[in-house]
């Protein structure tokens, strides 16, 4: 028995070894190949020459362009007065780098350049299988170029934004390099990461159709105008989907409030019903989106987020009641990132309204404006019921980076969708 | 004809008066004056005052060690004719003189409001106010619901007096400072007046609760609401002031009026200084009550969409103004 053990650990011992071998051997050429078709993507601040960022790019074949992220080059592409982009390939040449067209939604961005790699990337055209085994190519808090094996697992389910879900580490400083198949073509453009062992990737996809249409339209001449028209086409093509999708709701109190609407707005709940000496029952349900749109390194977009709260009395004075129940609402700010550079301040009206069904509620709206992409805004509604002494539903939302129109059919939708006795 | 001396102290306040009809009145600390004085500084025999042949009287100095002095501080070398009213010093100890013709200002009436200001002192009006006000603190106490085996209860009903003492301290330091300045302290009613005052205050505070949720949290109300506050200070400020100061009225109301909108100016600072950090936290008025409190008739969906959109336009026009 003992013998039979430790056989079954050497012959393990010896796969394994055999196994990393002969990847190892492969991943090895891979990456000698391509190493010169990898360069340090720098972002430079004009007064003092330091780095401010740093990120991958790759020489693509055709056309000869670098491929980065958007969030790597942000600061040269929205204050190109104060940064400068700058390459350092692997024979440690230095050369200067221009932002020809970005996709903020997607995270990507197309740059100039004069350096010429002898092996530049291709793009793969299929999709790789579940379980492949691709690479991720980079340069981690600026410790040299390095590849990191990992396993291609499809698309993110529950994103709106396309990822590709790899496993494997990407660490910051790899965003914008290259994610390749064991044949060296690329798959997916290094994005994010989120913790051990799971890494995200921009699918060549969402690459091939940012360089159809920059080879249909040529350089940008105005990235910011880009954006703003980029922002606006998602918020409404992801609204369109939430809004003409078929709501689920479900119980929530003596009411009803939605449940998760759409894929990719994944709902939780909690309650305090266990605590039977509580006063105040209080039970929470919220709902919101795990990806988001970079606009700036403090600014963020693209959200949804619902939150819904039943708090139920039993033997309170609806006096008592309604003064625990109005500090239930006494805060609330916006879901994403923003400095008052970037947004406008927020404009509330708070009004009790009495609804069609002839139910009371007090209702807080604040809007708040996108200072530099017109016609986009930030939406923050929340709601208490009123009709009732002992029970209150309060029900949230934020929207972020939506157009007025979306912002009135998301709010006619949401307000249809929540009801209460 | 007789002399009036008054003996005054370090602030020139009266503390003792004579009136002597000799023609000699001998000053200073040795107990065979005619005048006995306590100032260390002051000499045994220290001065004297002589009824001149033409009938006014002389300050006579009495070669004292620290010398004696008339009004603007005139050093008396040997002696000075004196003017009904001057201040003279022996060493350091104020004194004034008077002839005993000299006139005298009209009586004044009792002061209406003093009267009834003085009224707020009777003891069980203070009683009441005192009872109002811990009723309504326990009322704030039951509103929060606080679990029975918490002892938040208890520990709020500790704090009880501590909340009355501290509410006594101000008349007390109105009363204390009356009496350094040698006027009646009249604790009583200052207690009785900033009681009422106090009650007043949280009536109005209550009453602006209900107004706020029934108009919607509308700018007026929270105008109305710190312009009251500001108002019942100011009232607080000149009732304590009328019984305490030694002013003239207009002086005192003008007092307590600059010291109200000080108070009240310090909040408004304090919410300008504060507002450069809460400038990306939506702002709303958050009161909610039972319905039976909303006076107001509620808007429809349809109306409240439509304000909707005016905040769009609002925050589109702030746009493109530039940040600060």
């Amino acid at each position: 028995m003992r013998l039979q053990t430790y056989y079954c650990a050497l012959l393990s011992v010896l796969l394994l070894f055999s196994s990393a071998q002969g990847r190892a051997d492969s991943a090895e050429q891979l990456f000698a190949r391509f190493e010169p078709a990898l360069l340090q993507v720098r972002v430079l601040e004009q007064a003092s020459g330091a780095k401010a960022a740093i990120g991958t790019g790759f020489v693509l074949e055709e056309p000869a362009l670098v491929v980065t992220n958007y969030h790597v080059v942000s600061e040269a592409v929205l204050s190109p007065e104060k940064y400068q982009l700058e390459y350092l390939n692997a024979s440690q040449q230095k050369g200067a780098l221009q932002v020809l067209a970005v996709d903020v939604i997607n995270d990507l961005a197309l740059v100039s350049t004069d350096y010429r790699a002898p092996q530049p990337f291709k793009i793969q055209t299929t999709k790789p299988v579940q379980g492949a085994t691709i690479y991720s190519l980079g340069n981690p808090h600026d410790l040299g170029m390095i590849l990191v094996p990992g396993t291609y697992n499809g698309l993110q389910k529950y994103s709106y934004y396309p990822r590709i879900h790899f496993t494997g580490a990407v660490n910051s400083g790899m965003s914008g390099g290259p994610a390749v198949d064991v044949n060296g073509q690329v798959v997916g453009v290094n994005v994010a990461s989120a913790g051990n062992q799971l890494g995200f990737l921009v699918p060549a996809d969402a690459l091939q159709q940012l360089l159809a249409r920059y080879q249909r339209e040529g350089q940008s001449k105005d990235l910011k105008a880009d954006i703003e028209r980029q922002l606006l086409s998602s918020q409404q093509a992801m609204f369109s989907q939430i809004l003409n999708a078929d709501w689920k709701l479900k119980d929530f109190g003596t009411g009803k409030v939605p449940d998760e609407v759409v894929p990719f707005v994944r709902c939780w709940g909690e309650s305090n019903v266990e605590k039977d000496q509580e006063t105040l029952k209080k039970v929470t349900a919220f709902c919101s989106q795990s990806e988001e749109i970079f606009l700036s390194q403090h600014f963020t977009s693209g959200r949804v987020e619902m939150q819904f709260e039943w708090l139920e009395a039993k033997d309170l004075h609806p006096l008592q009641f309604f003064s625990l129940y109005e500090k239930n609402i006494s805060r609330a700010s916006a879901d994403n990132q923003a400095l008052k550079e970037d947004v406008t301040a927020f404009e509330c009206q708070h009004r009790v309204v009495r609804q069609t069904g002839g139910h009371h509620a007090k209702m807080i709206y604040c809007v708040r404006a996108y200072r530099d992409y017109a016609g986009l805004y930030d939406v923050l509604y929340l709601s208490a019921s009123l009709d009732q002494q002992q029970q209150g539903l309060v029900s949230h939302y934020t929207l972020s980076g939506v157009s007025q129109d979306t912002a009135r059919a998301f709010s006619q939708k949401f307000n249809g969708a929540v009801s209460w006795q | 004809m007789a002399i009036i001396i008054e003996v005054l102290n370090k602030q020139h306040k009266v503390t003792e008066r004579h009136r002597f009809s000799q023609p000699r009145v001998a000053l200073g600390r040795a107990y065979n004056n005619d005048l006995i004085l306590y100032d260390k500084h002051v000499s045994p025999h220290h001065a004297e005052l002589v009824l001149a042949e033409d009938g006014r009287w002389q300050l006579v100095d009495l070669a004292s060690l620290n010398g004696s002095f008339v009004e603007p501080s005139v050093a008396v070398t040997q002696s000075t004719e004196l003017q009904s009213g001057q201040l003279c010093w022996l060493g350091e100890q104020a004194i004034r003189v008077y002839d005993e013709h000299h006139p005298v200002p009209p009586a004044l009436p009792f002061n209406n409001i003093e009267q009834r200001l003085r009224r707020f002192g009777h003891p069980a009006l203070i009683v009441l106010l005192a009872l109002f006000l811990i009723a309504e603190e326990l009322f704030g106490l039951w509103l929060t619901a606080p679990e029975p085996g918490q002892g938040r209860w208890s520990r709020n009903l500790l704090n009880l007096p501590l909340l009355m003492l501290g509410l006594a301290l101000w008349p007390a330091l109105l009363a204390l400072w009356a009496k350094i300045n040698q006027h009646e302290a009249r604790f009583l009613p200052q207690l009785g007046i900033t009681f009422s005052i106090v009650v007043l205050m949280e009536c109005w505070q209550a009453l602006m609760t209900v107004l706020n949720f029934s108009l919607d949290g509308a700018a007026a109300v929270v105008w109305l609401a710190d312009i009251g506050q500001t108002a019942l200070v100011i009232l607080l400020l000149s009732a304590n002031f009328y019984l305490a100061l030694q002013l003239s009225a207009v002086k005192k109301v003008a007092l307590a009026t600059g010291l109200g909108l000080l108070v009240s100016l310090q909040g408004v600072a304090v919410s300008v200084l504060f507002e450069e950090q809460g400038q990306l936290t939506p702002k709303f008025d958050n009161s909610l009550m039972p319905l039976t409190f909303y006076l107001n008739k509620p808007m429809n969906s349809a109306e409240f969409e439509k304000e909707s959109a005016e905040l769009f336009r609002l925050t589109e026009e702030a746009r493109l103004e530039p940040a600060e």
